[in-house]
């Protein structure tokens, strides 16, 4: 539709929507966009089932239903800040020791190749030294991130050009002369919000509708998802898979969204230290959730009723403070990079 | 301020509006046949779908002569009364030589962002269509070498008019039937099943108790369906105007394990025959659910011969040394049923069912077909 799309170029251009896109269906045009890191749809009337009105009526309809979307803004424009834009790099280790690009790593001896690997991340927050204050950082819009959730995906593949992502993008509320390094913490959930967890993920922009990290309406979202595998063995294979979400969760069917939290929410917190000495390097280090761990199906965990144990173990390992971490310039873990050469 | 910024965006939005209404022919507007909520899928820039083009590839779809010995049309292997799918373990080609694989259903095809059963290098349909038509080993539509004669066969009065209403002159060229073959196969939407009723238009009352038992049962860890028949088409493999994104979702269906490590026969090898990636053996790409009750026989080879038969080898964990394949998809680790459980699975299936769809006349080959010479 090459009308909608240039209309939304324009748009773009001129008031600095973050994103546009038009699309039209049988009685109705929607007009997704993006501004001020607020999603907002907008369906109007379609152009065949207005053809009987006047172009003037048809004019003066469109104000008025985006006049009433200007209000609802005003308050996001008279909170508007500056922001420097960032761009962290995410790489999952082991220990010391970076997965190849092929995701494969040692685990108690055993060659291991994690066959998927994603987690999402969401409520991004800074603090500067000397300060208390918790703000609010917001994500660059693309295929792989919204305002507020960003999902990242490692593909066991060297070759691979496309079909996965390593980076994060922020808007970090900053002056014009500060950089990341004037941040003290960063703060942060592996997790997706709540009030879009549960949401019909046709609804939802990328990546909130992929279905690789989706339950169902009634469970959302999976926050953390690893299927590894090996055949370190003669002509025998062992499987491990992590998928972490949120459980307890009460409604109707599979299809029905739960109205208040779940039982067990499982969003876990990370705060990492950043600071004058911080690259721009964000690892989750796997040997923290497998440590004193026999991987094998006998301990996965994807909540199901005979897995409550090494569930509940894993829980506990999500908690630990250091699963997450800001690398240091000029350390050991910048230079690991390297070794991913196919992405 | 903020005014006249909005002003600006309505005045933007209503010479779009305008410019699709006054300066596109009546005859170029197609309209999808897809519920409000649902998204639309991706169409290629150089390949705007119209309904001129739909009806064109309708008439093309259905037509014998596009083959090259006039024994077989594209309805031959898509059936529409088989949700575009054919009853046969594996289709024949117009030389009567047995194909390689299982047809396909083509239900909404259009969001696919793999095509066939195992090839990660196809991203439009208009891709795919160049294997089923010039295929030499083995023949399918056996138009190689034969193009230019095949071509002269539509050069009548009737594929004329049709051919002009396309694409606005009577030339006829074999990327113009391609095209528009490929916009009447995108034409191909399925929305009206009882799950949609459910699931997406929030009718309580659509699913029976047992549906809904079904339902539960395929979207638990406990069975674990869902982990490749995900997404609103019930294949990872969807793209649209709100994800654009491809993960590749080929896996390994544990039907086979010739080897001990989890080789698949010769004849047909998945992904591996395309990537030659170790990795990729015996994958395959997860299928549409949808209308999955007419689509039997099932699986890559068509060797599974009903949907109760399949529901018991992903109990089993797979198929006879399948089931020990070190390779197999983590996720067909096997899982035990009672019989009221397979049968309230077997009915939730069954609710993927659009009648309107299978019934749709304006799939059906055209009651008075075009002359061809």
């Amino acid at each position: 539709m090459p009308a909608f799309n240039g209309a939304c170029m324009l748009l773009r251009h001129i008031i600095s929507l973050d994103a546009c896109k038009m699309s039209v269906a049988d009685n109705y045009y929607q007009v997704l966009f993006i501004e001020e890191n607020v999603n907002k749809i907008l369906y109007l009337p379609s152009a065949l089932s207005l053809q009987k009105l006047s172009k003037s009526i048809l004019i003066g309809m469109t104000a008025m239903v985006l006049m009433s979307c200007a209000e609802d803004t005003t308050q996001d424009h008279l909170s508007k800040q500056k922001s420097i834009q960032q761009q962290l790099l995410t790489k999952v280790v082991y220990g010391e020791h970076a997965l190849t690009c092929d995701n494969e790593f040692i685990h108690h001896n055993i060659l291991w190749q994690a066959n998927s690997l994603g987690f999402f991340l969401s409520n991004f927050e800074m603090r500067e030294e000397q300060s208390d204050t918790w703000k609010k950082i917001s994500l660059e819009v693309n295929d792989w991130q919204t305002p507020d959730t960003a999902l990242l995906w490692f593909v066991a593949n060297c070759g691979a050009k496309e079909g996965f992502n390593k980076t994060l993008t922020l808007n970090l509320p900053l002056q014009d002369k500060q950089s990341f390094t004037n941040i003290a913490q960063l703060r942060f959930s592996m997790s997706v919000p709540f009030e879009v967890n549960h949401a019909n993920p046709l609804t939802q922009p990328s990546p909130i509708n992929l279905a690789e990290m989706f339950w169902s309406w009634r469970l959302g979202h999976k926050f953390f998802r690893i299927d590894m595998s090996t055949m370190d063995q003669p002509n025998k294979t062992a499987i491990w898979n992590f998928h972490l979400g949120s459980t307890g969760c009460s409604s109707a069917s599979s299809l029905r969204a739960p109205v208040k939290e779940c039982e067990q929410s499982n969003r876990n917190t990370y705060t990492v230290n950043v600071g004058d000495n911080a690259s721009n390097l964000l690892m989750l280090d796997l040997k923290i959730l497998l440590e004193g761990i026999n991987a094998n199906r006998e301990t996965s965990c994807m909540f199901k009723a005979e897995q409550l144990s090494a569930c509940n173990n894993l829980l506990s390992k999500l908690r630990h403070s250091s699963l997450f971490r800001i690398a240091a310039k000029k350390s050991k873990d910048l230079s690991n990079t390297s070794q991913e050469s196919g992405q | 301020m903020y005014i006249g910024r909005f002003l600006l965006l309505t005045l933007i939005i209503a010479i779009a509006f305008l410019s699709q209404t006054s300066c596109t022919p009546k005859q170029q507007q197609f309209e999808w046949q897809i519920p409000p909520g649902f998204p639309l899928p991706e169409v290629p820039a150089n390949n705007p779908i119209t309904q001129a083009k739909v009806n064109l590839g309708k008439a093309l779809f259905y037509e014998p002569a596009l083959s090259g010995n006039r024994a077989m049309s594209c309805a031959t292997c898509h059936d529409p009364a088989h949700a575009f799918s054919e009853p046969k373990a594996l289709s024949s080609g117009s030389t009567g030589k047995i194909l390689q694989r299982n047809a396909l259903a083509l239900v909404n095809v259009a969001y696919n962002s793999n095509f066939t059963w195992a090839h990660s290098g196809l991203s439009s349909i208009e891709q795919q269509m160049m294997i089923p038509l010039f295929s030499e080993s083995p023949i399918e539509m056996g138009l190689s070498g034969q193009q230019y004669e095949v071509i002269k066969r539509f050069q009548t009065e009737d594929y004329e008019t049709l051919f002009e209403q396309a694409w606005g002159d009577k030339t006829i060229t074999l990327d113009r039937m391609v095209k528009s073959i490929a916009s009447f196969v995108r034409s191909l939407t399925s929305f009206d099943s009882p799950f949609d009723e459910y699931a997406y238009r929030a009718n309580d009352d659509a699913l029976n108790e047992s549906e809904l038992r079904g339902l539960d049962l395929f979207f638990s860890e406990r069975l674990e369906c869902f982990h490749c028949h995900g997404g609103f088409n019930f294949t990872q493999s969807s793209k649209h105007e709100f994800q654009p994104l491809d993960l590749r979702p080929f896996h390994n269906t544990a039907l086979y394990n010739e080897d001990g490590v989890g080789s698949y026969p010769l004849r047909d090898q998945g992904l591996y025959e395309q990537s030659l990636n170790a990795n990729d053996m015996g994958r395959f790409r997860a299928p549409t659910l949808r209308n999955i009750e007419y689509t039997a026989p099932y699986m890559h080879d068509g060797s599974v011969a009903t949907l109760r038969d399949l529901i018991q080898i992903y109990a089993d964990g797979g198929r006879e040394t399948g089931v020990t394949s070190p390779i197999k998809s983590p996720f067909i680790s096997g899982f035990e049923l009672t019989q009221q459980e397979s049968d309230d699975l077997l009915a939730f299936l069954h609710s993927l069912s659009d009648k309107k769809f299978i019934n749709n006349p304006s799939h059906h080959a055209p009651i008075n077909p075009p002359k061809v010479n």
